[in-house]
């Protein structure tokens, strides 16, 4: 039989409820009391210990139904059921009846025998009676707090009318609202009579399947019940705001793009470059949980729930435009059926955060998976994302390289510009993605990389079925489905690399390395004819993560970057973060000029143990590769003393330990600020190199923004007074005994190898693509002519004179 | 860096000031509940005092979590859960600590927040403690983004809880048993955000 306990704020009360139902009922039934405090002065009150033990006293398998007075009964009784064994908590049920009458009108079918379930529905229409009675002699209640919605649902019937059913957007728009009122929101799927499930939950109402033209039945209860179910209904009523209705879409039309006669789709370009292949969609994996229990379950839960908010975060940083499959997924984070499930493998059977979150996770995608729409089914992918995004963070992990069994085409709602970093572009030919613009960074680290890249296609990029063949046109920016036989297929370009060095006419050698950022480019580098690295930037080791990446992550990636580069030297640049860029775990703040800002050098030397343990990564990778180390942003020989002196601290530090190193290791700055030219002579004094970082350098010089459209054009490396000051800064070099090396853009751009060249630079660092073209036009000049050249544009006056006197001795020598 | 002989001091400071403010907190309530936040918390907190000496040699974890459990059993009111919850929350935060940096100490508050906050289900301007707790919790965090020291994130918290809590006067509860009052709960400062603020600015002082 199923028990009760009341829990008043009164003693006498509650035993006068007892008394009452003895005298009603008759036969037994099993009531325990918590009532009161243990204060003569001041008896009234609930007690969350005393409402557990009752609980226990009377428990049994049967179930045990509380009833509460008002305040804090209430709470008192939801803690008390949080103490009690899991087992226990399943089977017992708290109740909104009013006390009285729901006690006695539960008493009553307990003693029948009947099951909680039934015990419950009774308690809470006992109030039913007294109402219409009192309605009907008018003393009806407040219309929009009536307390018929708390005790007796309301529901309602609906048609799906919206031609892809129930299907994500409309889900989303669904829970969203059910998520701003108090009240419980059911749903259930007539036209396959399902059962009913959590209307706040976005995976529960996908996985009913609902389609165009089906039913459902929705139920609400609680206080603001009425209102949310005039916006429920309103929102089925206009489509979820769909234009098309079921009556002027064509049956089956489900995925309009292969229905689409010329089979075109057009994007915004973001990364230049022709490839036809078969596509595949970029799915991440889920990372391996090695423990499985933890002690702690309060801990475990506390730390899933840190890492769904951070994940949050991480969406919202990534939104910048509306874009509903990352409000999917935030929906998707709130989901509160996926939280309960955690919750549960947490406290009930001690798993940890991540090994709990998993096995949801995984159930999810199965439930998915086992759809019949393939729509639906192929949402299973925003669960794998959502889930290895809080995997990732619980177990501080960063991206998880991608394996591809074919060289493909990748399609991706958006990509962050981490997740395009660690693309081999052996394998990935080109990249498709719904959303996103050309100049996020993950557009600029495709082009580096030479992958062909075109962006915001649209949600429809997303109905794309597996392996299509398509050719993407990254200049363009047009994707075409299945082309055409005759269409020649341009094999991804392969340059055809000229290993030798690159030697002048007249014999002297000119150095080219190579600007990278991680594996993938580091290969194409090689393949192209790169005699090392010149610049390996280190930022996209530091961004999309909560937490900063280990020494020994970091070690890792060195150490990736050694394998392939062997015998060759690498230049690697430390950490240059700012403010435009948002990483959880620097304090950086929206600054008003960022260039300006918190970067480079002087944010590492604020923030000592974040550059330590690079610092340590790196010096740990010179043990076995040629490592060079480099200093963003320099200003000032103080910020160099003070770099060098933690190099100096770490390397003692990794003497004591036994650590192996090069303690020769060679240190050089960046050259990319006026001051650093200025201070040029007695910045040689300190170090090994330099490398004129041409880009920031001409902003700086010139004082225009690059990322000020009205402004930009005049941050033009060509500029006089940008080559004057390359030129001061090699001659300061020299005669310090010092090679400089020059890595921004303009060392990509064979046009300006000339000048370079007659300005004396030792070394081009050039993007991997670019370096077979600089090479070849190394090979063409002869190093004394270009003497006359760098002379000859110091005394120009513009850039665009500089550019008419490049083009013109370009056609001379050729 | 917050030693743990300072959140002891914490512990038994508040006692002493729930005491001196029970009539107090008990008038408020008499505006506008049942006349028993006073009474109600010095009976959980007079309990504290006796249990917290059983316990001074443990860690920061344990200690918040007798202050915990005390209070769930016997304080009686609304106040009993909430502020046990409160406690229950942080104590986990300082699960097998000695001391608390500042990040940790925000760290604490907001977990303790955030268990009232799932325990009452009460939102900001429901007139409850949240009002005061919340802007906090938050004034503490900024302040120590800004790279304020701990003392003057605490000061910010304070004046935030101060001005949260005055902030309740002309609002209408919306939960708790001032709710079953509605517009008369009107023009009257909530208890539980007073209590809230004493706790803040006790804490403030305990660090000082
Ligand atoms: N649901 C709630 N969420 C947050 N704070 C609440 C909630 N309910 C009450 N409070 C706070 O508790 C204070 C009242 O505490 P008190 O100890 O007097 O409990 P009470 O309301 O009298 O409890 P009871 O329901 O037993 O009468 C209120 O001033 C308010 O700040
Ligand atoms: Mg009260």
């Amino acid at each position: 039989m199923v028990s009760l306990v009341l829990v008043s704020h009164s003693l006498p009360l509650a035993e006068s409820i007892a008394n009452l139902i003895q005298h009603i009922v008759k036969e037994d039934v099993n009531i325990a009391i918590a009532a009161g405090v243990d204060d003569p002065e001041h008896p009234w009150g609930t007690d969350v210990i005393k409402i557990q033990e009752a609980i226990e006293s009377v428990y049994s398998d049967d179930g045990v139904l509380v009833l509460m007075d008002l305040g804090s009964a209430v709470l008192s009784a939801e803690m008390a059921l949080e103490f009690l064994s899991p087992e226990q908590q399943t089977k017992v049920k708290l109740c909104a009846a009013p006390l009285v009458e729901g006690a006695i009108a539960a008493s009553v079918i307990a003693a029948t025998g009947a099951n909680l379930e039934t015990v419950i529905t009774e308690a809470q229409q006992s109030l039913t009676a007294k109402l219409s009675h009192l309605e009907a002699s008018n003393i009806a209640p407040q219309a929009e707090l009536s307390p018929q919605s708390l005790t007796k649902p309301l529901t309602c019937v609906l048609t799906i009318n919206n031609p892809l059913g129930l299907h994500l957007r409309p889900a989303a728009q669904f829970v969203s609202i059910a998520n701003q009122f108090n009240s419980d929101v059911r749903v259930k799927n007539i036209t396959r009579s399902s059962d009913f499930v959590n209307g706040k939950s976005v995976n529960q109402l996908m996985l009913l399947e609902v389609r165009s033209g089906e039913q459902i039945e929705v139920e609400f209860k609680g206080d603001d019940a009425t209102l949310v179910l005039q916006e429920i209904k309103e929102l089925v009523k206009n489509n979820f705001g769909e234009v098309e209705s079921l009556t002027t879409q064509k049956p089956n039309s489900k995925q309009p793009i292969s229905t689409t006669t010329n089979n075109e789709l057009i994007g915004i370009p973001a990364s230049p470059g022709i490839v036809i292949a078969p596509v595949v969609y970029y799915q991440q994996t889920l990372p391996e949980v090695k423990t499985k229990n933890s002690e702690n379950p309060e801990h475990e839960w506390q730390k899933l729930q840190l890492a769904l908010q951070n994940a949050r975060q991480q969406i919202e940083n990534l939104t910048t435009q509306e874009n509903p499959i990352f409000q999917a997924h935030l929906l998707y984070l709130d989901d509160p059926q996926l939280h309960t499930q955690a919750k549960q493998l947490i406290f009930e059977q001690q798993q940890t955060a991540s090994y709990a979150w998993k096995t949801v996770i995984e159930q999810a995608i199965a439930d998915y998976q086992n759809l019949e729409d393939e729509y639906l089914q192929a949402r299973a992918i925003d669960l794998l994302d959502i889930g290895s995004r809080v995997l990732k963070i619980l177990l501080g992990i960063g991206i998880i390289p991608l394996e591809l069994e074919t060289p493909s085409i990748l399609i991706a709602p958006q990509l962050t510009p981490s997740e395009v970093a660690q693309f081999n572009p052996q394998q990935v030919l080109g990249i498709c993605t719904a959303f996103g613009s050309a100049t996020d960074h993950s557009a600029i680290v495709a082009s580096l990389l030479g992958i062909p890249m075109v962006v915001g296609m649209g949600e429809e990029l997303l109905e794309i079925p597996p392996h299509t063949r398509l050719q993407i046109d990254g200049t363009k920016g047009i994707i075409t489905l299945n082309p055409s036989s005759e269409t020649s297929i341009s094999e991804p370009p392969q340059p055809s690399p000229m290993i030798e060095p690159a030697i002048t006419r007249d014999g002297h050698e000119i150095g080219i390395v190579a600007n990278i950022i991680g594996v993938g480019d580091a290969q194409k580098a090689i393949a192209n004819g790169a005699e090392g690295v010149g610049l390996l930037r280190t930022e996209f080791l530091y961004l999309d993560r909560v937490t900063p990446p280990t020494e020994e992550e970091q070690l890792e990636f060195y150490q990736a970057i050694g394998a392939i580069m062997g015998e060759r030297p690498i230049t690697i640049r430390t950490l240059d973060i700012g403010a435009d860029k948002s990483v959880d775990y620097l304090d950086l703040f929206v600054e008003t000029n960022p260039g300006l800002g918190w970067r480079g050098i002087r944010q590492s030397l604020d923030c000592p143990d974040l550059f330590k343990t690079q610092l340590r990564a790196i010096l740990r990778a010179s043990a076995r590769h040629k490592i060079k180390l480099m200093f963003p942003m320099v200003t000032s020989v103080r910020e160099v003393r003070a770099a060098k002196q933690l190099v100096s601290e770490v390397q003692a530090e990794l003497r004591e330990s036994k650590i192996d190193f090069d303690s020769e290791i060679a240190i050089g700055i960046m050259v990319e600020t006026p001051a650093a030219v200025a201070m040029a002579d007695l910045l040689a004094k300190e170090v090994d190199f330099f490398s004129i970082g041409t880009n920031d350098l001409s902003q700086y010089i010139m004082a225009a923004d690059r990322t000020n459209t009205k402004v930009a054009a005049l941050a033009d490396a060509y500029e006089p007074a940008v080559l004057r000051m390359i030129r001061q800064t090699v001659d300061a070099a020299h005669n310090a005994g010092i090679t400089v090396s020059v890595c921004g853009q303009l060392a990509s751009d064979p046009k300006a190898i000339p000048i370079l060249l007659g300005l004396g630079v030792d070394e081009l660092s050039v993007n991997p693509p670019a370096i077979p073209g600089i090479k070849a036009k190394i090979a063409s000049l002869n190093r004394l002519e270009t003497k006359a050249f760098g002379n000859a544009v110091l005394q120009l006056d513009s850039a665009v004179a500089v550019r008419e006197y490049v083009s013109n001795i370009v056609t001379d020598i050729m | 860096m917050l030693e743990k002989k300072q959140i002891i001091d914490w512990i038994d400071n508040f006692t002493a000031v729930i005491a001196e403010k029970k009539d107090y907190l008990t008038e408020l309530d008499a505006a506008i509940g049942d006349a028993d936040h006073g009474i109600n918390m010095n009976r959980g907190f007079q309990k504290v005092s006796e249990k917290l000496p059983t316990v001074i040699d443990r860690d920061i974890g344990t200690i918040l979590k007798t202050v915990s459990m005390t209070l769930i059993s016997t304080v009686g009111g609304a106040s009993g859960p909430l502020y046990g919850t409160f406690f229950l929350k942080a104590s986990a935060v300082a699960a097998q600590k000695e001391e608390l940096t500042p990040e940790e100490l925000v760290q604490l508050l907001q977990a303790g927040l955030e268990g009232v906050m799932y325990r009452g289900k009460a939102q900001l301007e429901d007139k409850t403690m949240i009002d005061a707790l919340s802007p906090a919790v938050d004034a503490f965090k900024q302040s120590l983004a800004n790279n304020n020291s701990e003392l003057e994130g605490l000061q910010k918290a304070v004046d935030a809880a101060e001005e949260g809590m005055k902030k309740t006067i002309p609002l209408i509860a919306r939960k708790g048993r001032a709710s079953y009052l509605g517009e008369r709960s009107m023009g009257h400062q909530d208890p539980g955000a007073t209590s809230s603020y004493l706790m803040l600015k006790t804490l403030l002082e305990s660090v000082r």
